[in-house]
C-alpha cells in the first residue's frame, strides 16, 4: 500500500514539477503578451491607413446659343481614396495613395473611352506614359479609372527632408491662384480633387530656421521641353513669410515670389511669376502672372477673401465656357487677362456652412463665374455638400447663363 | 526654554506666514498659471463639443513651451487627422496634410471659435496671458465644489490682445487650481463659464483634468476637454516649433 502511494507520488512529482514549470512559462508568456498589449497609447503606430469614400451626383444644364432646348446631363461618381503611410524608421517614410473612381450616367455615355481619355491626359501631363494610371473599365455609360497619385520615399533627419517619387510639390502661398505652383498647377473649378495630381520628382528641402528653408525640386522628364525644375527660398521677416523662386518650366525660364503677412487683423498675400520663353521666336516671349489677396475672419465667424489676378496670357474676348475647357498652368491659371474674386463663407451653425465664390473677368463678355456651396457635417466622419457652378456672361445689357452644374456629394472619411 | 522654542518657531515661520497673507491677486494668478502651464508641456486630450441636438468628439495632442510657442495635432476624427496648428509668438500657421500645404493664418482667426467648439483659437494656443495682459484684484474667498477659493477679478490692459471686458477666476487656496472662470464682455454680460473638475494627479502635478466651457446664452451647449496625459518636463529640440516640424509630428 505504502509502495503504491510512493509510486503514485513518484509518478506525480515530475508531473507537478513539469506542470509548475509550464504554468510558470505560461504566466511568463501571458505577461509578455500583456506587456505588448499595454503599449503606450500615445505612441504612434508604424503605419497609417486612411482615406474616404464619396458619392457624387452631378447635373449639367447646357443652354445652346440658339433657341434650341436645354440639354440636361446627369453624371454619377463613386470615388474612393486610400492613403497608406509607413514609418519605416526615424528617418524614412513611405507613402502610397490610391485613387479609384467609378463613373456612370449620361455624361459618361456621351464620351466613349472615358477612362482611357483620363490615362491619356495623365500621360500627356507627364510627358511620358503614366504606368500608374489605369483604365479598368470602359463600357457605354460607365467607366472605372484608378491611379496611384502618391508614391514616394521620404528621408527626414535634422534640417533635411528629401522626397523621391510621385508627390505633390505645392509652392503656392496665396489663397485661390498660385503663379508659383509650377509643378502642379490646377483649376480651382475642380473642387473634388483637393489632393491634386502628383509629379514624379525629386525634392530636397534644407531648413535654415523655424520658418525658413531652401529647396530644390525637379520633375522627371524624357525631353527637355517637358522639364520642370527650380529652386525655392523661403524666409520669415517681420512676421511676414516671403518666398522667391527661379527655375525652368518647359521652354520657359521662370522667376517668381510671394508673401503672406497681415495688415491689422487681415491676412495679406501676394504671388507673382515672370516667364521668359527662350524657344519662342515670335514677339510673345514674355509672360507675367500676379495675384494679390486679403482675407479676414469676422467675429461673427464669417470668413471673407477678396483678390485680383493679372494674367498676361489671358484673353479679354474669349467665350465664357472656356472656364471649364482650358488647361491650367502656372503661366495661365485662368483664361482671362484680369480677374477679381470674392469668397464669403459663413457657418450658419457649426455643422452647417454656407459659402459663395464669385469671379468676375472684365472684357468683351464680362464673364462671371459663380459658385454657391453648402456643406453639412452629419456625423464626425460623414459630410454632405451641395455645390453649384454657374457661368454667366453679358449679352447686350443682360447677363445670360449658358452652363450650370449642380453637384451633390456625400463623403465618408475613415 | 519653551518660550525660546516658540520664538524660534515663530521667527522661522513668520516669513512664510507673512508671505501667504500678503500674496497679491497677481501672484495667486501667476502661481495658478505656472502650476498648470509653466515649462515645456506635452499633452494629449479628448474634446467633446456638445450641442442640444448633437455631439462631436475629437482627439488632440499638443506641445507648448510657455505661452509663446505651441503646436497642436489633431489625431481624431479621420477627416481632420494630421492637421496641425503652429503658433510662434504673434504668428500662426495651419498645415493641411491632404493638400500638403502650410497656410499662414490671419490674426483675426486667433479670436475665433476653434473647430466649431466653444473655445477660441486663442484659448488653445494661448496668445494672451492671464498674468501679463490684465490687472488683478482680490475680491475675497468663497467655496467652489467644497474647496476654498480666492475670487479674483481680472481687467484687461488697454492694448492687450483680449476680447473680454473682465474675467472672474476662482483659484483653489491650497493647490492653486483654476476651478471656475467667468468671462464677461465689454457690456458686463456673462459670455462663458469655465469649470475645472476631476482634480487629480497628472504628470506629477495636481490639476483639474476636465475643463468644461459653457456659453451663457446657449442652453444645452458646452465643450468638454479631458486631459488623458500630461508631461511637464518635455524636452524640445531647438526647432520643434517650426513649420518643418508641423509636417513631422505625430
Amino acid at each position: 500500500m505504502s509502495r503504491f502511494v510512493l509510486l503514485i507520488f513518484l509518478l506525480i512529482i515530475p508531473v507537478i514539477v513539469f506542470s509548475q514549470d509550464t504554468t510558470a512559462v505560461n504566466i511568463k508568456v501571458k505577461n509578455v503578451k500583456k506587456k505588448k498589449k499595454k503599449r503606450d497609447p500615445n505612441k504612434p503606430r508604424k503605419w497609417e491607413l486612411a482615406g474616404y469614400l464619396k458619392y457624387m451626383t452631378s447635373e449639367y444644364f447646357l443652354h445652346p446659343p440658339a433657341q434650341a432646348p436645354i440639354t440636361m446631363l446627369q453624371s454619377n461618381l463613386i470615388h474612393n481614396r486610400i492613403n497608406f503611410k509607413w514609418y519605416i524608421n526615424d528617418a524614412f517614410t513611405f507613402k502610397s495613395d490610391l485613387r479609384t473612381r467609378v463613373f456612370f450616367g449620361e455624361f459618361v455615355k456621351l464620351t466613349p473611352n472615358y477612362a482611357k481619355t483620363i490615362v491619356t491626359g495623365d500621360s500627356a501631363k507627364n510627358g511620358y506614359y503614366d504606368y500608374l494610371s489605369w483604365a479598368l473599365l470602359d463600357i457605354p455609360g460607365a467607366a472605372i479609372h484608378a491611379t496611384i497619385d502618391r508614391f514616394y520615399l521620404q528621408y527626414s533627419k535634422g534640417d533635411i527632408d528629401i522626397r523621391l517619387g510621385r508627390q505633390r510639390i505645392n509652392w503656392g502661398i496665396n489663397t485661390i491662384w498660385n503663379p508659383n505652383d509650377i509643378f502642379n498647377a490646377f483649376s480651382f473649378t475642380d473642387f473634388d480633387y483637393e489632393e491634386r495630381p502628383g509629379s514624379d520628382a525629386l525634392r530636397i528641402q534644407y531648413f535654415t530656421g523655424v520658418a525658413s528653408s531652401i529647396e530644390f525640386a525637379a520633375k522627371v522628364f524624357t525631353r527637355w521641353e517637358n522639364a520642370t525644375a527650380g529652386f525655392l527660398w523661403k524666409t520669415n521677416v517681420l512676421n511676414y513669410d516671403f518666398q522667391f523662386l527661379g527655375g525652368i518650366v518647359g521652354q520657359d525660364i521662370v522667376f517668381g515670389g510671394g508673401w503672406a503677412g497681415n495688415i491689422k487683423g487681415a491676412g495679406f498675400k501676394g504671388e507673382f511669376s515672370y516667364f521668359y520663353n527662350y524657344a519662342d521666336t515670335t514677339t510673345n516671349r514674355h509672360s507675367f502672372t500676379g495675384t494679390l489677396s486679403i482675407d479676414y475672419l469676422f467675429e461673427s465667424s464669417t470668413y471673407f477673401t477678396a483678390g485680383f489676378m493679372y494674367n498676361m496670357n489671358g484673353s479679354t474676348s474669349i467665350n465664357p465656357s472656356q472656364v471649364f475647357a482650358y488647361q491650367p498652368s502656372a503661366k495661365n491659371l485662368y483664361p482671362y487677362r484680369y480677374s477679381i474674386f470674392l469668397t464669403v463663407m459663413h457657418p450658419i451653425t457649426p455643422m452647417f456652412n454656407a459659402g459663395l465664390t464669385a469671379v468676375y473677368s472684365p472684357g468683351e463678355s464680362h464673364s462671371l463665374f459663380v459658385s454657391p456651396n453648402f456643406s453639412y457635417s452629419i456625423k464626425e466622419n460623414w459630410d454632405i455638400s451641395l455645390i453649384g457652378q454657374i457661368i454667366l456672361n453679358k449679352s447686350g445689357s443682360y447677363y445670360v447663363s449658358t452652363v450650370q452644374v449642380v453637384f451633390l456629394r456625400l463623403k465618408f472619411s475613415f | 526654554m519653551k518660550a525660546t522654542f516658540l520664538y524660534t518657531l515663530l521667527i522661522l515661520f513668520f516669513p512664510i506666514f507673512g508671505y501667504t497673507q500678503n500674496l497679491t491677486a497677481k501672484e495667486i494668478i501667476k502661481k495658478m498659471d505656472d502650476n498648470a502651464y509653466s515649462g515645456q508641456l506635452s499633452v494629449t486630450m479628448k474634446m467633446s463639443i456638445v450641442r442640444p441636438s448633437w455631439t462631436r468628439k475629437m482627439e488632440l495632442k499638443s506641445w507648448a513651451d510657455g505661452s509663446d510657442y505651441s503646436l497642436i495635432l489633431v489625431t481624431s476624427p479621420a477627416r481632420e487627422k494630421g492637421i496641425t496648428y503652429l503658433k510662434r509668438e504673434k504668428e500662426m500657421w495651419n498645415y493641411q496634410p491632404s493638400i500638403d500645404r502650410t497656410i499662414k493664418m490671419p490674426p483675426s482667426m486667433m479670436m475665433q471659435s476653434w473647430m466649431g467648439s466653444d473655445f477660441k483659437n486663442d484659448d488653445l494656443v494661448r496668445q494672451s496671458s492671464v498674468v501679463v495682459d490684465y490687472t488683478h484684484k482680490l475680491l475675497g474667498k468663497t467655496k467652489v465644489d467644497g474647496r476654498e477659493c480666492y475670487k479674483i477679478q481680472l481687467t484687461p490692459l488697454e492694448d492687450a490682445p483680449v476680447v473680454w471686458g473682465r474675467v472672474l477666476i476662482w483659484v483653489d487656496v491650497k493647490e492653486n487650481l483654476q476651478l471656475k472662470t467667468e468671462f464677461y464682455d465689454e457690456d458686463n454680460d456673462l459670455v462663458n463659464t469655465m469649470l475645472g473638475q476631476e482634480v487629480k494627479e497628472i504628470g506629477g502635478r495636481i490639476l483639474p483634468t476636465k475643463i468644461i466651457l459653457i456659453p451663457a446664452d446657449e442652453e444645452g451647449s458646452k465643450t468638454i476637454m479631458e486631459y488623458t496625459s500630461m508631461e511637464f518636463d518635455a524636452k524640445f529640440e531647438s526647432r520643434f516649433f517650426s513649420t518643418q516640424n508641423m509636417k513631422r509630428v505625430r
